[in-house]
């Protein structure tokens, strides 16, 4: 079996396309969450080894979730994923704990290749 | 009373539009595998009060879907992406249908659709005017016999009293009918600038 991966993206149609494109690669989506709150409640019990992290969700900015990962000691390798991509938002998703920063679009063969570096 | 500090002037603010829009035309070449252009066709100051008599022939018909998407952070503003409901057909033709009961994964495109083209644009705005700003969750309005500038009026009302507007739509090579409007309408105050607020925008 691949590497369990959580989902996190407001967007139900990003999640949808990352979860086709993730499980084709053979990962194993584990959970998909919509919030901050379910980002962090979700990485903290079912303990994916990837989080695909949304930066702006509708509660909480991603790097307040990526700060709430270190806290709590969880051992995922993050890769955020956002429209957003402006310098100093990436910058500070990487120094709060993030592997890599992936802006969209992508393509599935680049997100793939991103988790496959992690 | 100090007066509030400037994020930049006015031509910065519409130099870092322009390169956003270019950026945004390229995130829907990437989304639409096809050959995209922008043409801006307004822009200009208003006082709140005159924003009603915003209007252009390009906004007041075939707005039958309206997508909102907020600024927040350091700079006040929001962006409005209308589309027709034959764009809409055209524009969401290849995303297959839910397996979901009760979800319209073309609507949940075009959402998402309307965040990477934001966002392309708040990207340059940040980087360019060294400011930390972010869109929020887009909605999709409901249909509104409201003019764009009403809207306008009341998204504002509560948050300045002058605005800069600026407006462009995007036209596909191989899809002629298709043609986007993206509206964005900031606080006029954060910048500084000659032009008078009571001067109506250009076409």
């Amino acid at each position: 079996m691949g590497k369990k991966i959580l989902i996190v993206d407001d967007s139900l149609y990003m999640r949808t396309l990352i979860k086709k494109a993730v499980e084709e690669a053979g990962y194993e989506v584990i959970g998909q969450a919509a919030t901050g709150e379910e980002a962090i409640e979700m990485a903290t019990t079912l303990q994916p080894d990837v989080i695909t992290l949304d930066n702006v969700l509708p509660d909480m900015i991603g790097t307040d979730i990526l700060k709430v990962y270190q806290d709590r000691g969880l051992a995922a390798s993050v890769l955020m994923i956002s429209a957003v991509g402006q310098d100093a938002v990436v910058e500070e998703g990487l120094e709060n704990g993030a592997k890599a920063y992936l802006v969209k679009p992508f393509t599935p063969d680049q997100l793939v290749a991103e988790l496959n570096k992690l | 009373m100090s007066a509030k500090k400037r994020l930049a002037t006015l031509t910065d603010l519409e130099e870092a539009f322009i390169q956003g829009y270019v950026n945004a035309s390229s995130s829907l070449e990437a989304l639409r595998n096809a050959k995209v252009q922008y043409r801006q066709f307004h822009s200009g100051s208003y006082r709140l009060n005159q924003v009603q008599e915003f209007d252009h022939d390009l906004l007041s018909s075939g707005r039958d879907m309206v997508v909102t998407t907020e600024i927040f952070g350091d700079l006040v503003g929001k962006s409005y992406l209308l589309i027709s409901t034959s764009e809409f057909e055209s524009l969401t033709r290849d995303i297959p249908d839910s397996e979901m009961p009760g979800i319209n994964m073309k609507v949940e495109f075009v959402k998402e659709l309307d965040n990477i083209l934001s966002a392309s644009v708040i990207t340059e705005l940040s980087n360019r005017l060294r400011i930390r700003a972010f869109g929020d969750v887009p909605i999709v309005a409901s249909e509104s016999s409201a003019s764009i500038g009403e809207v306008i009026f009341d998204d504002f009302r509560s948050q300045t009293d002058a605005v800069y507007v600026t407006a462009i739509y995007f036209s596909f090579e191989n899809e002629t009918s298709i043609m986007p409007r993206f509206v964005w309408v900031v606080n006029r105050n954060d910048f500084e600038g000659s032009d008078d607020p009571e001067t109506r925008g250009t076409t």
